[in-house]
């Protein structure tokens, strides 16, 4: 379970997350997602302990963010972004090393590997240095290094980004199975329809604030315009209603 | 800690079997085998130059060994400031983010990164190399043991010389982030610093001989020229009580810098100071179709901290050379010449080595690759931005060093940088193109570069920047200044001229089909 109250981050004065408030329930995939700048990236950021936040408290697993920065990394499971690899490493010593660093046990850590590498198609690249494999291949050893230590937490920032389909449709067998195991899984996703499709619930950022939370079997149904008193058809149209200004939605290209 | 040091090792051992067991292993070898026999002859070198201040009290009346030991601690200097400024390291990408996802703490991320940044072999271990071959070239000429003793006086100094440049690197990157704390601090120090000289009478005497540096190369000379080695263990074992110190400080610093980053991660990291870009504005007086690329190009010399290495190396050795003139002038032929040599080597090989790595910056590169650029405009503005860095700094050192021995030779120094220059040019234009890198700013080159190979066109365009202007001082020396000695320069230099356009124009060439190739590998990926 993931508990933000309260939560701000400045950066030299400008407000990249005004006072959110977010739960994030234990056994669910959760879809975070916002515009660019948004807010997200600073959110996940805060969450994987790499910065710190100005105000508020933060709680994963009932850990207090502050004090067992160290007892919540050992239970977390991470993709950034940009992707946190050691390219100097090859595929098999990237799992080993992060398998060590989570002291698993040297037999079940190499069975671990090897099955890992196999299911995401990695072993005959597994001697090759990391800084040659394509995006793709980085991606799926980013996730395999995520899942290794068995986390209760896994926080993705685009997990699904630069794979293939089958790649893709594997992942999400293996979301679908450490939620089912009792974990909480975080993704943040520009695919609206993904996010919509996959997770459990869905909250929108917007300027640092949560403008919306929902469960996604709830959207298409429950959920009206303010203003029109219509349903909304889905996640994306919800996003763009919340997230654009009226003015911005008009906006055009005048010579086109 | 065990998993951090698999992770360095292995990130050693792949980097080592990348570049040793290449197509460049031979190459590789050659460069060590010289660089070993040339440190050799250097050690020597300074030896002689130590007994025959031995021989010449009345050279440095007072203190016998000043001239010398100036030379070891510019020596020592140069690596540090090298160290500082070059920041390219085998384990660069183990950057604090990669790492602090992990349930390991950052003192001991912070203690592995400095300890083994030591034995890093990408940037400096060649000048850490250095250093011990010349203590060791001096201790076995006394005896087995004396040798033995002496290298581990000079691993722990090399240490040492480590931990200050990793303390002061640092210091920098701290300051970075701080930038009103950073003026404060530069203007206490200042006024401190202002104290000491103007109240305290502070010398440069002073500062020379009371520093831990200094005491070790005084230990350097009590046990070769004395044979007395009562004190060295002293000295190791002070070395090692600094160090640990210093590590300390490190550590602190980093975890706090590693902290107030978390807090600026937003910043602007390549902002552009007003002042500099009203520089590059204020030459506008190139053709044209050069003025665009002469102005970026100076700009991105302000942003790269190599090319203001060069301009601190040579602002250094015009420092040394005035202070040379207007204070020991009078012993320029028996000691300063000696020490002059080994200030500017470094410089000259910096220089060379600098220039060879101004390829394409990756931000510009986008625009070469769809843009109607003019590759030959391009090739010439990187030239006139490296000559213009140096240009202020040449005609200093020329001035005082044709005052310090004679106005005569104030042309034969002009043409010889000249053509220095141009052979530099030469030879750096094509490499540079071969191997089109990024220009640092805040990432390292060095770690975008996949494959760095060794390049023979670059070994020998340095053995003939070194070798031209020794063979023109032989003919100087032999001949004088006069009118053969001004002809043969003048043929030279024309030569090097006609030479210098055609490479000009196959650098630009080569550059169109550098500019294609890449274009083709990343169609492919």
């Amino acid at each position: 379970m993931i508990k933000i109250n309260g939560l701000s981050k400045k950066y030299n004065g400008l407000l990249a997350i005004d006072n959110l408030t977010l739960t994030v329930p234990e056994r669910s995939i959760f879809g975070y997602v916002g515009p660019n700048g948004a807010g997200k990236s600073t959110t996940i950021n805060i969450l994987t302990g790499m910065i710190l936040p100005t105000e508020g408290e933060v709680k994963l697993l009932g850990y207090d963010l502050r004090k067992d920065s160290i007892e919540i990394k050992k239970r977390i499971g991470v993709i950034l972004e940009v992707l946190n690899l050691f390219e100097g490493l090859t595929g098999e010593e990237h799992l080993r090393f992060v398998g060590k660093v989570y002291k698993i046990d040297k037999n079940i850590l190499e069975k671990r590997i090897k099955e890992t590498l196999d299911f995401f198609d990695l072993t005959s690249a597994k001697d090759r240095l990391i800084e040659t494999y394509s995006q793709g291949m980085k991606k799926k050893l980013a996730f395999a290094s995520a899942i290794i230590h068995k986390p209760k937490i896994l926080l993705m920032d685009e997990p699904f980004e630069n794979v293939d389909p089958i790649s893709r449709k594997k992942i999400k067998d293996i979301l679908n199975k450490f939620r089912n195991n009792g974990s909480t899984i975080l993704i943040t996703s520009h695919s609206l329809v993904e996010v919509e499709d996959f997770c459990d619930e869905v909250a929108i950022i917007n300027k640092g604030e949560i403008v919306f939370q929902s469960a996604t079997k709830d959207i298409r149904h429950k959920i009206k315009n303010e203003i029109t008193q219509e349903t909304y058809q889905s996640l994306e149209e919800i996003f763009i209603d919340l997230t654009t200004k009226k003015e911005d939605k008009e906006k055009t290209l005048s010579w086109l | 800690m065990l998993s951090i040091f698999y992770l360095y090792w292995r990130i050693l051992y792949n980097e080592y079997r990348k570049r040793f067991f290449s197509k460049s292993t031979l190459f590789g070898a050659a460069l060590i085998i010289f660089l070993t026999i040339f440190s050799v002859g250097f050690g020597f070198a300074l030896g002689f130059l130590v007994s025959y201040t031995r021989l010449h009290p009345e050279l440095n009346a007072g203190d016998p060994f000043y001239g010398i030991r100036l030379v070891f601690l510019q020596m020592i200097g140069s690596v540090i400031l090298l160290k500082v400024t070059y920041n390219a390291r085998t384990f660069k990408q183990l950057n604090l983010n990669t790492l602090r996802l992990f349930p390991v703490t950052k003192s001991t991320i912070f203690l592995f990164d400095i300890n083994i940044g030591f034995i890093d072999l990408i940037s400096l271990y060649l000048m850490e190399f250095l250093i011990g071959l010349i203590a060791g070239a001096g201790g076995f000429s006394i005896s087995i043991y004396t040798a033995i003793v002496f290298l581990i006086f000079c691993f722990s100094l090399v240490y040492f010389v480590h931990i200050i440049s990793e303390l002061f690197q640092s210091i920098i990157k701290l300051f970075s982030y701080l930038p009103k704390i950073r003026t404060t601090i530069v203007v206490l120090l200042t006024l401190i610093l202002l104290y000491f000289v103007a109240i305290e009478k502070l010398t440069w005497e002073i500062v020379i001989n009371n520093n831990p540096l200094s005491w070790n190369v005084s230990s350097i000379f009590s046990l070769t020229i004395f044979h007395q080695n009562h004190w060295i263990f002293e000295i190791i074992l002070l070395n090692i009580i600094f160090s640990i110190i210093g590590l300390v400080f490190i550590i602190s610093i980093k975890i706090i810098h590693a902290n107030l980053f978390s807090a600026h991660i937003l910043k602007k990291t390549q902002e552009v100071k007003k002042a500099k870009i009203q520089l590059s504005r204020l030459i506008s007086f190139f053709p044209e179709k050069l003025q665009l690329y002469v102005e970026k190009d100076i700009k991105y010399l302000f942003r790269s901290s190599r090319s203001l290495t060069a301009i601190i190396m040579e602002v250094m050795l015009l420092v040394f050379v005035g202070y040379m003139y207007f204070t020991h002038g009078k012993y320029y032929n028996s000691i300063y010449l000696p020490v002059a040599f080994v200030i500017t080597f470094p410089v000259l090989i910096w220089d060379f080595f600098l220039s060879n790595i101004w390829g394409l910056e990756k931000q510009g590169f986008g625009f070469y690759m769809y843009s109607n650029v003019n590759f030959n405009a391009l090739v010439i503005s990187k030239n006139i931005s490296f000559l213009f860095v140096r240009l202020p700094v040449i005609l200093l050192i020329s001035v005082v060093l044709s005052t310090l021995f004679s106005f005569e030779y104030f042309p034969v120094i002009i043409l010889l940088y000249l053509i220095l220059n141009f052979t530099l040019l030469m030879f750096s234009n094509i490499v540079s193109v071969r191997n089109p890198y990024p220009v640092d700013f805040k990432e390292s080159s060095f770690s975008k570069r996949q494959q760095r190979s060794f390049s023979l066109l670059g070994f020998i365009g340095l053995m003939i920047y070194l070798i031209l202007p020794a063979a023109i001082l032989f003919i100087l020396y032999k001949l004088g200044t006069g009118l053969v000695f001004y002809s043969i320069m003048s043929v030279i230099l024309i030569l090097l001229f006609i030479f210098y356009k055609k490479m000009v124009s196959y650098a630009s060439s080569l550059l169109y089909k550098q500019k294609e190739n890449i274009y083709k590998k990343l169609i492919k990926t």
